[in-house]
């Protein structure tokens, strides 16, 4: 068998180990009792005691395995998920609030991003401009002229490659036609730049929550941990499952929050144009990292406390 | 047998030892273990909970191939043997095996005031 076919066929692997190891024991107590090594009636045990553990020799042959970690990460998770299940209320609170961290914060910044920060959605936005009438002796300062006036300007057009008119709004002074959208945004850009402070609160929010759910669950799993250790569990074992468990829900959270991100961005998207789809995979990727480490950064404290337990005491205090 | 007349084996010598003969041809665990046995005259006496990760750690590696085959007690036995890879690696080790045995036999045996 491959390492794959091992992996994948586990319980046939289990079945082959146990027939391989107790034909050897079977040949032992054979060779025990032809040679007379020890009384026939005695064999049996003699060649087991000789043979040592069978559970023990067959632990060290899984842990020779090449996709040994993969099958221990699989199993982790399989038993994460069974934790959750048995508290479905710890359950909806982490998932609940990661994934609205994740989603407003992802839709928000999406929307502000196209309206604040991208360049406008043509080929050299940098080149476009709007023409002014200006006078200043006549304090003249405006951007309307008549039909006739746009026909003599586009007829004579030498600066400019296009000159377009429209309704209703002429030229001697010129300003980027950026800043002319920036301004006529203004009443829009402050209400964005709050919604966008509420976002990034609440992904500080959602962090502080998978913080505090995350120390929680692994508190209340001391004794769990106590007896795992008793039983001869390593430290770094427990640790690497504790790790893995606080991020399962995280992972859900987030999978979820990027659920939400499309819907709201769409919502969110009647405020404005230029929405990018690609990009907001890239945004929602960027906000859904965030949570992990988060998770990761907040677990590790409190698994390493629960992995450095001494058993007799959270066995004996409980 | 007093515990002194056995050998513990140097790091990495097993592996060597188990391509040696299982190379003889395709032989199970036991046979494995009862011929490491006899061939060193009973220094050599490897305990089955470093045979069998030894064992299937080179199967892993590709070195041995295992197939269950009917054996002389009329149950399926693992038999091991050595595949092409396997030989490959058995003659690399047994290259650097001579070497390193060489190297400590004329530090241990060569005539005083010969060291340069």
């Amino acid at each position: 068998m491959t390492w794959w076919q091992r992996l994948l066929f586990r319980r046939r692997a289990e079945r082959e180990l146990d027939a391989e190891l107790r034909d050897h024991l079977a040949r032992l107590t054979t060779e025990y009792a032809e040679t007379g090594e020890a009384p026939p009636d005695d064999a049996r045990r003699q060649a087991a005691l000789a043979f040592g553990g069978l559970d023990q020799i067959k632990e060290m042959c899984r842990d020779v395995r090449p996709a040994r970690a993969l099958e221990i990460f699989g199993r982790d998770v399989w038993y994460g998920l069974r934790v959750l299940k048995r508290s479905p209320s710890f359950t909806f609170v982490a998932i609940a609030c990661l994934s609205l961290g994740v989603g407003v914060n992802t839709a928000v910044f999406s929307v502000s991003n196209a309206v604040l920060l991208k360049p406008l959605p043509y080929r050299q936005p940098e080149e476009l401009v709007v023409v002014f009438k200006t006078s200043p002796q006549r304090n003249v300062n405006r951007t309307t002229f008549g039909p006739a006036e746009f026909l003599d300007w586009h007829g004579r057009l030498s600066s400019f490659t296009g000159l377009a008119a429209y309704q209703p709004w002429a030229p001697t002074s010129i300003r980027p036609f950026d800043d002319i959208v920036f301004d006529s945004l203004a009443d829009r850009t402050f209400p964005m730049v709050w919604f966008a402070c509420f976002a990034a609160l609440a992904v500080m929010l959602s962090a502080l929550g998978v913080h505090g759910v995350v120390s929680y669950a692994l508190a209340q799993r001391r004794r769990e941990f106590g007896i795992r250790l008793a039983l001869g569990a390593t430290p770094r074992r427990l640790l690497a499952q504790a790790l893995r468990q606080s991020l399962l829900p995280t992972a859900a959270g987030c999978a979820l929050g990027l659920a939400a991100t499309v819907w709201l961005t769409r919502v969110l998207s009647s405020l404005a144009y230029g929405i990018d789809v690609r990009e907001l995979l890239w945004l929602s990727a960027a906000a859904a990292v965030l949570p992990v480490i988060v998770a990761l950064v907040s677990a590790y404290p409190s698994a390493r406390r629960v992995a450095s337990l001494n058993p007799t005491n959270v066995l004996r205090l409980g | 047998m007093a515990p002194s007349s056995k050998s513990d084996l140097p790091q990495g010598t097993l592996d060597l030892l188990i391509l040696k003969v299982v190379a003889a041809g395709p032989i199970h665990g036991y046979g494995i273990a009862q011929r490491l046995r006899t061939l060193s005259a009973e220094v050599v006496q490897v305990q089955q909970g470093t045979l069998y990760p030894a064992l299937h750690r080179l199967e892993n590696r590709g070195w041995l191939a295992a197939e269950w085959k009917p054996s002389d007690t009329g149950r399926d036995a693992k038999f091991y043997k050595l595949t092409r890879k396997g030989r490959a690696q058995m003659a690399h080790e047994e290259a650097s095996w001579a070497r390193l045995a060489g190297a400590v036999a004329s530090i241990i045996g060569g005539p005083a005031g010969e060291a340069p």
